[in-house]
């Protein structure tokens, strides 16, 4: 995975990055805008890789790990990723005419909302001696990646798969909520429940 | 002439900032509508459902919806203001 990443994606992001910043668009300001999003979601893919590198060993693993509560949690992080690759492919691919760059902050609300491992439950599990303290230390550093990972994945897909009308990009940037807004839709969410 | 007039008005317009604004506004109303068919279908969705999972992901999205709209409508009153606003004719029940 090492030798790919450096091969097919570290090098071919390097050259477009090299060529979005020859080219001249002094004198087109809206275009000059747009490859700097696109610069962006292209950095944001690249760290959505990087976190999916160091995921990898332990999702291998996992999979046919002796431990049954161990693959219990890695499959979490599986379905999480899974989630969010399905919503940037309907999102993609809209069903109907409801989607919008909007579509993607519900998304973006349960990865806030969503912390996978309950502590409650790995405090359990640790106290049966069903998983070791660097187990569970290996888990919760993955869950960090799997969240990192798709973040990343659902900025990227806004900004590349978004609407290209300009119009619509604009009023779509201004309306996507914020990091803190989100945070605070969270606490309505769990307010509620 | 009779087509004097409008034409002038529509060229007016074609130079005018105005013909910028009514495509600013257009695609906010496109977005607007966007959302609140969203809002339909969910609200539809989850007066079907008997799955709990489904309902509470369902409340989660309307939730999400609820701060948009909120944003959407305070964008637009705030870059346009009130009367493109009044224009956009929600019904009392879109209402925030």
């Amino acid at each position: 995975m090492e030798q790919r990443y450096e091969e097919h994606i570290k090098s071919i992001h390097d050259a477009i990055i090299a060529y979005s910043f020859e080219i001249q668009l002094a004198d087109r300001p809206g275009l000059s805008a747009r490859l700097h999003e696109y610069r962006t979601a292209g950095r944001s893919i690249l760290e959505a890789v990087k976190a999916m590198k160091h995921l990898n060993k332990n999702l291998q693993v996992s999979v046919n790990h002796y431990n049954a509560d161990i693959r219990e949690q890695y499959d979490m992080i599986r379905r999480q990723i899974v989630q969010v690759l399905r919503t940037v492919d309907a999102f993609k691919e809209p069903l109907d005419d409801t989607s919008s760059g909007l579509s993607l902050d519900a998304e973006r609300a349960k990865l806030e909302n969503a912390s996978l491992f309950s502590e409650s439950r790995l405090g359990e599990l640790l106290r049966a001696h069903r998983l070791s303290a660097p187990m569970i230390g290996s888990m919760l550093k993955d869950e960090g990646y799997s969240k990192l990972l798709c973040s990343k994945m659902l900025f990227a897909a806004s900004v590349i798969l978004g609407s290209t009308d300009e119009a619509t990009r604009k009023f779509e940037q201004a309306i996507t909520l914020t990091e803190e807004e989100l945070q605070g839709v969270v606490q309505e969410q769990a307010a509620r429940t | 002439m009779k087509t004097k007039k409008p034409l002038r008005r529509t060229k007016a317009l074609f130079d005018s900032d105005e013909r910028e604004q009514l495509k600013q506004r257009t695609a906010l109303v496109k977005l607007l509508k966007k959302l609140r068919k969203r809002r339909h279908q969910l609200k539809h969705e989850l007066a079907e459902t008997s799955d709990s999972q489904r309902s509470q992901q369902i409340k989660d999205e309307l939730q999400v919806l609820k701060a948009q709209r909120k944003k959407a409508w305070n964008y637009s009153a705030h870059s346009m203001g009130k009367t493109a606003i009044q224009r956009l004719k929600w019904s009392s029940s879109d209402q925030i």
